[in-house]
């Protein structure tokens, strides 16, 4: 397993360095100046130069990314073009938001995910599977932005039980903080949960057709002994590789959450920056994104080898 | 006798049969239990609750909560052209003079009576007296030297500089609260640009650099600067030591950006924000029915299309007319502000002092299909409209369209980001540009209005052209100032040529639609749509 962890940390090297490069071709392809971006339409030519010269952005490309990963290398991402701000100070400070939003939509999710998903399976054809998977249906075709928007009315605006947004430091008041990302944390959790959901009631209804499950019960094992020792287990895998791929959108579903929900995070900071070409934070965003997916990959495949020894990590 | 159970795949196997579970049936319910709890949770504790501090207490201890769309991201005055900045200008420092673009009237304000002309080129300016910065240091006559010697420093980008302060050749110090400046020509509109210039503390600006100065400056106001998080929000705080009258009377002023209009609403009727600086037109008529109190502004943005007179086809100004005939602009405002915008004709807002009756193309297809065949197209002459993605932006183009296609054209809309669609400008590449503006905040006097007009950039037109337009300008800012008559014929007769020549065909002037709720009393609004000083403002408990 340390082996396994190992050559998969060194592997993130290379991958990571493929998403810069790329991120980096393709934010600068995109039509837009930052020097015109920033200082606006008036800006003389003669200032427009003296901010490329500083920031510069005349140098080749080739030239502006060697510097640019120089610098990463040493842990300096640079400074945003638009305020002068360290972009390891905004990372940092707008990461936290969207991990806490993520994290609380994956911990409301899964549960309710993992239990209607096998109730589901269990009770196929009856009221339960039909409401799940109406629900699911449901949780799956609504736009986060419009569910986002209906929830506020509801729970902020009618019954003024939950902010409508904002968000809260949890050291400053991790009870605020909970509760300022409630709402933007169950519009993701819903198609999350959904996806889940419909995952797990598949593998559990492939499984309950196992020789092994037929065999338990000819011993006389009570289906509730099957489901939760010997259905449930072999469930797992599956069930947290989704999750673990979901991550990666639920990182992208989180940019029109948290402009809706007035969230401070690094979905907002990417719509901000990319409007404003402010091409430092863009690749800072981007690595950023690129090691949290992989990360969580890692995380979840040695989750999984630990419940499954059938699993041998190479 | 227990059976051992296979397994699939060849598992290890336990004694009592199957897997063991890592997850017990205990463990599950409390999973759930604990799931619960997390749901039931956060429905507790007090109200609504919010990010920002709360109303508190009202009175003198009150917080005032603003929101808006627009980007925060600049706190020096010297450059900020946002109403991020323009806060901050108006509550932290002072700008020399305060001019009210509707009935042209120029109080005094950092000066302590308004700049006496010398001569033709001379001006003497006075700082008001009693005035400390906030680190308690002494306001004088070296603060404004400093202060406009480095916004015409083009390598410190500030575009007041070169837009507001061309006209100034120097300023020289006479004494610590006097100034002299030297024009390069006479300028019958100084005192109104002088409006947009607000000094700065040298000492402080020079110690911590344009960088940090940006993020935390340091003024004379009412208000003094709390905090700040780029792109999110900025805070002042009543400055308590604020040595003149008229004193804060909240404790807190907090301006947050929330990008959509509905969450913006939304904050408000849940208490967690006062007032909306900048409600979407088509959530106004949601505001009145909603409790809260809506408001309709002037403002000075504009939209307009602008025309690549440069190149083919609109380097004819018969078919530039035909553009300007096929608009209906009472049809525009109507379908995309709900008819809570003004047509505008001209370079000048319609309320502006200077705002000329001027003789505008009216809405007549046919008469731009006649012009359209006098220039030689025959069949719909087709080209490509440029459309920024804001709010408005795509109605606007949809019913553009519709009205081009009308009178005799084939538009192809081309939306994008505006960052993204300036590139096509700056290397000339494009046809016509529906785009919104507001000069209004770096000066709303009429010469810069005009001025916009007539930079080629946003007209790629030759030099030769454009040379009666600037020319006019020129001759025009140099009437004095006490000759309005004077200079209201001679920006009306350029207001004429501009429309004339139709290398910008304007289209509407957009009013600002704020909301608040009803504990907020004694907010004002300048003619650019931002919030005036904010010491007469209350927020009840």
């Amino acid at each position: 397993m340390i082996a396994y962890t190992a050559r998969r940390i060194l592997l993130t090297v290379p991958t990571l360095l493929g998403v810069s490069v790329i991120s980096f071709m393709l934010i600068h392809l995109a039509p837009g100046d930052p020097a015109t971006a920033i200082l606006g339409v008036l800006a003389t030519p003669q200032m427009i130069e003296h901010f490329r010269v500083a920031f510069h952005l005349n140098d080749p490309l080739p030239l502006q990314y060697v510097n640019w990963l120089g610098g990463v290398v040493t842990g300096d991402f640079g400074f945003s073009l638009v305020t002068p701000v360290s972009v390891t100070s905004l990372l940092g400070r707008q990461f936290l938001p969207t991990v806490l939003l993520t994290g609380y939509a994956v911990v409301l999710a899964v549960p309710i995910a993992v239990a209607t998903g096998v109730a589901s399976a269990v009770r196929r054809g009856k009221a339960v599977d039909t409401i799940s998977r109406a629900a699911w249906l449901f949780g799956l075709s609504m736009p986060s932005f419009w569910l986002g928007l209906l929830l506020i009315l509801v729970f902020g605006v009618e019954l003024r039980v939950l902010p409508v947004g904002g968000y809260v430091s949890p050291a400053e008041d991790p009870v605020q903080c909970l509760r300022s990302l409630f709402l933007p944390a169950l519009t993701l959790a819903l198609p999350l949960a959904a996806v889940v959901s419909r995952i797990t009631r598949a593998t559990v209804l492939e499984l309950l057709d196992k020789d092994f499950v037929r065999t338990a019960r000819a011993k006389g094992a009570s289906q509730r002994r099957i489901l939760w020792r010997h259905v449930v287990p072999n469930a797992v895998a599956p069930t947290l590789t989704t999750i673990g791929l979901q991550v990666g959108y639920l990182l992208g579903g989180a940019v029109l959450v948290e402009d809706v929900f007035n969230i401070p995070g690094l979905g907002r900071l990417l719509v901000f920056s990319v409007g404003n070409r402010d091409y430092a934070v863009i690749q800072g965003i981007v690595l950023l994104g690129a090691l949290s997916v992989i990360v969580v990959q890692l995380i979840v495949d040695l989750v999984i080898s630990r419940f499954d020894p059938r699993i041998r990590l190479r | 006798m227990q059976l051992d159970a296979t397994v699939e795949g060849g598992g290890a196997v336990s004694a009592h049969g199957g897997l063991d579970s890592p997850v017990s049936r205990r463990a599950a319910l409390g999973l759930m239990a604990g799931t619960a709890l997390t749901v039931v949770l956060p429905a507790c504790g007090s109200g609504s609750g919010g990010a920002a501090a709360g109303s508190g207490g009202g009175g003198g201890n009150a917080t005032l909560r603003m929101v808006g769309d627009q980007v925060i991201t600049n706190l020096d005055p010297r450059t900020s052209l946002g109403p991020d900045g323009v806060v901050i200008r108006r509550n932290m420092f002072k700008t020399i003079t305060l001019f009210n673009s509707a009935n042209g009237d120029v109080t005094p304000l950092f000066a302590a009576e308004l700049p006496q002309q010398v001569d033709a080129t001379t001006w003497l300016l006075k700082v008001a007296p009693g005035q400390q910065w906030q680190d308690g240091s002494k306001v004088t006559a070296t603060d404004v030297k400093y202060t406009i010697d480095w916004m015409q420093n083009a390598r410190n980008g500030s575009l007041f500089g070169t837009a507001v302060l061309d006209v100034v050749k120097s300023v020289e110090v006479v004494d610590p609260s006097t100034v002299r400046l030297h024009l390069t020509r006479s300028s019958g509109s100084l005192l109104e640009r002088l409006s947009a210039i607000a000094p700065v503390p040298k000492a402080v600006a020079e110690r911590v650099g344009p960088k940090r100065f940006k993020i935390q400056p340091l003024g004379l106001g009412p208000f003094a600067f709390e905090g700040f998080a780029a792109d999110q929000h900025e805070t002042l705080k009543r400055w308590e030591q604020y040595p003149l009258e008229p004193k804060a009377q909240v404790a807190h002023a907090d301006l947050q950006r929330i990008v959509e209009g509905s969450a913006r609403i939304n904050a408000l009727q849940g208490g967690q924000a006062d007032v909306d600086i900048n409600v979407d037109p088509d959530l106004f008529p949601v505001v009145s029915g909603s409790g809260l109190k809506g408001a309709k502004h002037a403002g000075a943005g504009y939209n307009a299309i602008l025309l690549n007179t440069g190149i083919k086809p609109f380097d004819d100004q018969r078919v530039r007319l035909a553009v300007a005939h096929a608009i209906d602009r009472d049809e525009l405002a109507k379908a995309v502000w709900n008819g809570l915008a003004q047509p505008q004709v001209g370079p000048l807002p319609p309320w502006h002092y200077m705002a000329a009756d001027v003789r505008a193309p009216a809405h007549d297809p046919d008469k731009a299909k006649a012009l359209l065949r006098a220039a030689g197209h025959t069949s719909p002459l087709e080209f490509e409209l440029m459309q920024g993605i804001y709010s408005t932006g795509l109605t606007m183009a949809t019913v553009l369209q519709k009205q081009l296609e009308a009178a005799g054209f084939k538009v192809r809309i081309k939306t994008g980001d505006a960052e993204g669609l300036y590139q096509y400008v700056f290397n000339k590449t494009w046809q016509g540009f529906s785009m919104r503006g507001n000069t209004s905040i770096i000066g709303g006097y009429a010469d810069l209005y005009a001025r916009w007009t007539s930079q080629a950039i946003f007209n790629n037109a030759p030099a030769s052209e454009l040379a009666p337009i600037v020319k006019g300008l020129e001759k025009a800012d140099a009437i004095p100032s006490h000759d309005l008559g004077a200079r209201k014929a001679a920006y009306a007769a350029l207001q004429q040529t501009i429309v004339d020549q139709a290398r910008i065909v304007y289209l509407v002037n957009p009013s600002v639609l704020t909301a608040s709720v009803k504990s907020v009393q004694g907010m004002t609004f300048g003619p650019d749509g931002v919030p005036n000083t904010l010491t007469s403002v209350t927020v009840a408990a």
